[in-house]
């Protein structure tokens, strides 16, 4: 078991003050391990953007940290120090972005200036987390970063406009590992490509996580894409987390029937089709959430104990659920094809 | 059912003119969006076309609404070729609808859904003491059920999935034969996408619709086609009956694109290697430079789409070692069995 | 590239047009020009004087339009623009004499104005929310006033009642003209009061536009990728304000075209010599080659300031410079 990197307890964001006040994530409790990949899933309104801006204090008003902890433990073997993430002040910030922590959002084009080249950003970051002492030796930093991610030098020239959507991810790919973090967070980075690109870019991850081992944590719709991906998977709904489980086991054995219904909605490539129904009804929306249990009124399971309040997350070992239902057998219980 | 397709085309090819990127004094070269396309469109059948983005699916889309005019080939509605002079006219809409991918950007967001509906209906000659239960109507049979309660919503009210449906509704206002889906359930919500899937299917099969379903999920296609098409570059690659494209590809082109869709199931099996997409080739097979078999003869003759087995045509030329090199999507346990 | 040489075109058109217009407009006009200027002086008018409205108006000549045409374009190059028939003199003197006051002063006062105008934007955008943010109402408290009301009273409390400036005029009429400290010092000590009330009225339009640029770029997701790489604030401020600031750039480059018209305004509350007296007095006499020359140089000026404006945009947003193709 690798000593953990990362550590959140009942963490709440809310949007809003007061009355008005929308919570967004609810509560979320997890642990991520040194060289592990932690897979969160969900679809519009399930918090799991939130989640990461809050945790790396990147929230824009009027999103608002409203309880929990976190705790990022960084340094050399023997010389561990664990920082408040949520009680940093702006320095200490500074002093972990990037350098400790790094993100990957989802549109590279509006991430990356559309006014400068490529090759200043590099210049930039190395340059004020005071790498490289001359512009040459930055440059030949950037290069190695470029190659790293499969990606000729001449792009450094370039202005974001001119590289095709695969090249511009990769060039935050490779910003993203410019100083060598411990943890890398990935926003929907493929969301936007192709799925050829999308293939060539998880390859790559995954060499590169191999080499450098860099924590990361990979946020998407797409479950498929996560078991193949992650060593843990965690589902949320609503601003909840619902399921958390290695992903073979996910995988195997999902427990919630939000998690059976995601797993649901994706036609599979091979075998005989099968109708399949998704979930019916849509995700809602935070401000007007059901009473109890936020996916209730879509589950097939519900019940009326279900209506009145809302589960708990139980904890068993490297499991978590949040459902009044749950069983090993809801997989058969919803006729599900495996 | 009929002999002739609802709609059909031909050859259908579409050039524009591109300054070539990065040059400032270089002349304009014709770009081919779309490459002699032949597809067609028939009752009660889903047909999609497959691609990924800079394929030309949607500017074929485009030539089918009639919305562009294509450089080279014909289009034929009940067998019947269309003059190309001849403007598309309210007959043409009413026969032949297109559904856009986001509908927040296709409905005008300032108006009532009541008045999303109306307009088309009113334009198409309904008299308008009709045009309420008709409304109704139309959003019960996308199962928008109360169609009351969806009237005087506007859009931003609904989810997305609602709203293209709404988008569908409004398709189906004129009673068209053919309906184009240029990617219309992309934008939507993960768990909401196969229900829109299912009632285009729905719809195809209980109104004797023709449906082309555009997409880049190929599972998707998989899912509801009764023929699948594969582009690449502006032209079809490959073309096969009900699962053939996605459990025996042949090109290697949609073998690269079946091995590359996450899938937890087979993750042992041979993933098919080529390097990332460059510009187009100006002669030869479009694919050539990523293709691990490309020889000479592929890279100075554009292959043809030749027919090798009941509807299933290919445009490769080494269509028979492409078979023997990769493996099927339907091996049992890790990769490399032939099919 | 391309793109530009063919904007250039296009503004050499619209120039050729805009001279054309001056050239036709004068003899568009009804009536006889000339028995009723002359009739206005009353009849003290030389030869030379009549040659020139002969010549604006073309009347009374005997040669073909487009003799006449040539004529002035050739006149034109010449630097001819006639002569002015208030003033006796030819009117490429009188611009050349009054405009380097208009350019002096208010040209520093529009340069200053976007400067700080624009700095203090965007400040305010970042700190949006903050009780800074009433200093734009302030501003445009400021703008909104009539110019001659804001600037007499200026004139009034702080020159007059508190002396912390001095009187009107453009310089201390005890100095001698010339390129000596005196001089110059006495320019700048008695432009203070004019550029500070420019300054005032004219803030407000730079500080709102770039501000709420500002508050859009920071929502741009650059500008969190920003704050995620752990850079200083100041240089996340930077990366913001050169982002926004790419429209406020093309409306400067405009009011920099537009000044070569003159602060009319100014000039009155100041006593200060212009091109805005020139112009007001040139249209209460009816001085038409005068007036033909100034609409003139404006013209040309703005269509310049237009081209550079152009340009500017170019090299501030690479965007721009891709012409679009699929």
């Amino acid at each position: 078991m690798s000593e953990s990197i990362l550590r959140v307890e009942n963490f709440s964001v809310d949007y809003g003050v007061g009355d008005r006040a929308v919570r967004a994530v609810h509560d979320v409790t997890f642990s991520l391990g040194r060289s592990e990949v932690l897979g969160i899933a969900g679809e519009s309104g399930s918090g799991k953007s939130t989640l990461v801006y809050g945790l790396t204090r990147l929230l824009r008003a009027p999103g608002v940290i409203r309880s929990g902890s976190a705790s990022l433990t960084i340094g050399e073997e023997g010389q561990r120090r664990e920082i408040d993430l949520l009680s940093a002040d702006e320095r200490e910030l500074r002093a972990l972005r990037w350098r400790h922590i790094s993100v990957v959002l989802q549109s590279a084009l509006s991430a990356l200036n559309p006014v400068r080249r490529i090759g200043k950003e590099f210049d930039e970051v190395l340059r004020y987390h005071g790498q490289g002492t001359s512009r040459a030796e930055r440059r030949a930093r950037a290069e190695e970063l470029l190659a790293m991610v499969g990606l000729k030098s001449d792009r450094l020239d370039r202005f974001p406009h001119e590289l095709s959507g695969g090249q511009r991810q990769r060039v935050m790919i490779a910003l993203a590992l410019a100083l060598s973090p411990d943890l890398v967070i990935m926003d929907e980075p493929t969301t936007a490509l192709d799925v050829v690109t999308q293939r060539e870019i998880i390859d790559e991850l995954r060499e590169l996580r191999e080499r450098l081992g860099f924590a990361m944590i990979f946020i998407t719709h797409d479950l498929s894409l996560l078991v193949e991906l992650a060593e843990q998977i965690m589902v949320m709904y609503a601003g909840r987390v619902v399921e958390r489980a290695d992903s073979s086991d996910l995988y195997a054995i999902p427990r919630h029937p939000y998690t059976v219904g995601l797993m649901n909605s994706f036609p599979p490539l091979s075998g005989e089709i099968v109708p399949m129904s998704g979930i019916p009804g849509s995700p809602p929306s935070l401000a007007s959430l059901p009473t109890g249990c936020a996916f209730h009124p879509r589950c097939p399971l519900a019940s009326e104990e279900c209506s009145l309040s809302s589960p708990p997350l139980v904890v068993e070992g490297s499991r978590s659920l949040a459902c009044f239902h749950s069983s090993p057998s809801v997989r058969e219980r919803l006729e599900i094809r495996s | 059912m009929s002999d002739a397709p609802l709609l059909e085309a031909r050859g259908l090819t579409k050039e524009f003119l591109v300054k070539p990127q990065g040059s400032t004094f270089a002349r304009r070269r014709p770009f081919r969006a779309v490459e002699d396309v032949s597809v067609q469109l028939r009752e009660g059948r889903v047909t999609a076309v497959v691609g990924e983005s800079g394929s030309g699916k949607s500017v074929l889309a485009r030539m089918l609404a009639r919305t562009v005019s294509p450089s080279a080939g014909e289009l034929l509605v009940g067998g019947k070729v269309i003059d190309p002079h001849q403007r598309r006219d309210l007959t043409y809409t009413a026969t032949v609808q297109l559904v856009l991918q986001d509908p927040f950007a296709s409905i005008n967001p300032v108006h009532p859904i009541r008045h999303v509906l109306e307009r088309p209906l009113i334009i198409h000659g309904t008299a308008s003491r009709e045009v309420p239960a008709l409304s109704k109507e139309l959003l019960e049979r996308v199962a928008l059920t109360p169609g009351e309660s969806f009237l005087d919503r506007y859009p931003h009210e609904l989810s997305g999935g609602q709203l293209q449906r709404v988008s569908i509704a409004r398709a189906l206002s004129v009673r068209p034969k053919v309906l184009l889906a240029d990617e219309p359930i992309s934008m939507l919500d993960v768990s909401v996408r196969l229900g829109v899937l299912n009632l285009l299917r729905d719809l195809c099969d209980r109104e004797h619709l023709a449906i082309l379903y555009i997409t880049h999920d190929i599972a998707s296609a998989r899912y509801i086609a009764d023929e699948v098409l594969v582009m690449y570059a502006g032209q079809v690659v490959e073309v096969a009956e009900g699962t053939d494209v996605v459990d025996h590809p042949r090109h290697p082109y949609t073998q690269l694109l079946v091995s590359s869709v996450p899938d937890p199931g087979h993750q042992d099996r041979v993933r098919i290697q080529a390097p990332s997409a460059t510009a187009f080739p100006e002669e030869g097979c479009r694919f050539a430079p990523r293709c691990p078999l490309a020889d000479d003869r592929c890279r100075r003759q554009v292959p043809e789409l030749v027919e090798i087995g009941t509807g299933h045509r290919v445009r490769c030329w080494r269509v028979e070692e492409a078979s023997v090199l990769f493996s099927s999507r339907n091996s049992q346990k890790g990769g490399g069995e032939i099919t | 590239m391309r793109v530009l040489l063919r904007r250039f075109g296009v503004y050499l058109l619209t120039a050729w047009v805009a001279i054309t217009a001056n050239f036709f407009l004068p003899r568009l006009m009804p009536g006889n020009p000339i028995a009723s200027l002359i009739g206005k002086l009353t009849g003290q008018v030389t030869p030379q004087e009549v040659r020139s409205i002969q010549l604006q108006f073309g009347v009374g000549l005997h040669s073909s339009i487009w003799q006449q045409y040539w004529d002035y374009w050739v006149n034109l190059f010449h630097g001819q623009l006639g002569t002015s028939i208030t003033l006796s003199a030819s009117v490429s003197s009188v611009l050349a004499s009054q405009i380097y006051w208009t350019l002096g002063l208010i040209g520093v006062a529009t340069v200053l104005s976007f400067v700080f105008g624009t700095a203090l934007g965007a400040l305010l955008g970042w700190t949006r929310g903050a009780r800074t943010d009433s200093l734009i109402p302030l501003a445009t408290f400021f703008q909104a006033t009539p110019y001659f009301f804001l600037g007499s009273v200026m004139v009034l409390v702080l020159s007059n009642n508190l002396h912390w400036f001095p009187d009107l005029g453009a310089y201390d009429p005890n100095a001698t003209p010339g390129f000596n400290w005196g001089f110059i010092a006495s320019l700048i000590r008695y432009g203070e009061l004019p550029v500070l009330s420019i300054l005032l009225s004219s803030m407000a339009g730079w500080m709102l536009g770039m501000r709420n640029m500002m508050v859009t770029v920071i929502g741009e997701d650059f500008v969190l990728m920003a704050v995620a790489k752990g850079l200083p604030r100041r240089r996340v401020i930077w990366h913001a304000a050169r982002n926004a600031v790419l429209p406020s750039v093309a409306n400067f480059a405009l009011a920099i075209g537009l000044l070569v018209s003159g602060a009319l305004l100014v000039e009155l509350v100041f006593n200060y010599p212009g091109v805005g007296n020139l112009l007001l007095n040139a249209t209460l006499n009816e001085d038409y080659p005068l007036l033909q020359g100034i609409f003139l140089i404006i013209t040309l000026t703005v269509l310049g300031a237009n081209l550079i404006a152009d340009v500017l945009y170019f090299w501030l947003d690479p965007r721009t410079r891709t012409p679009v193709t699929q």
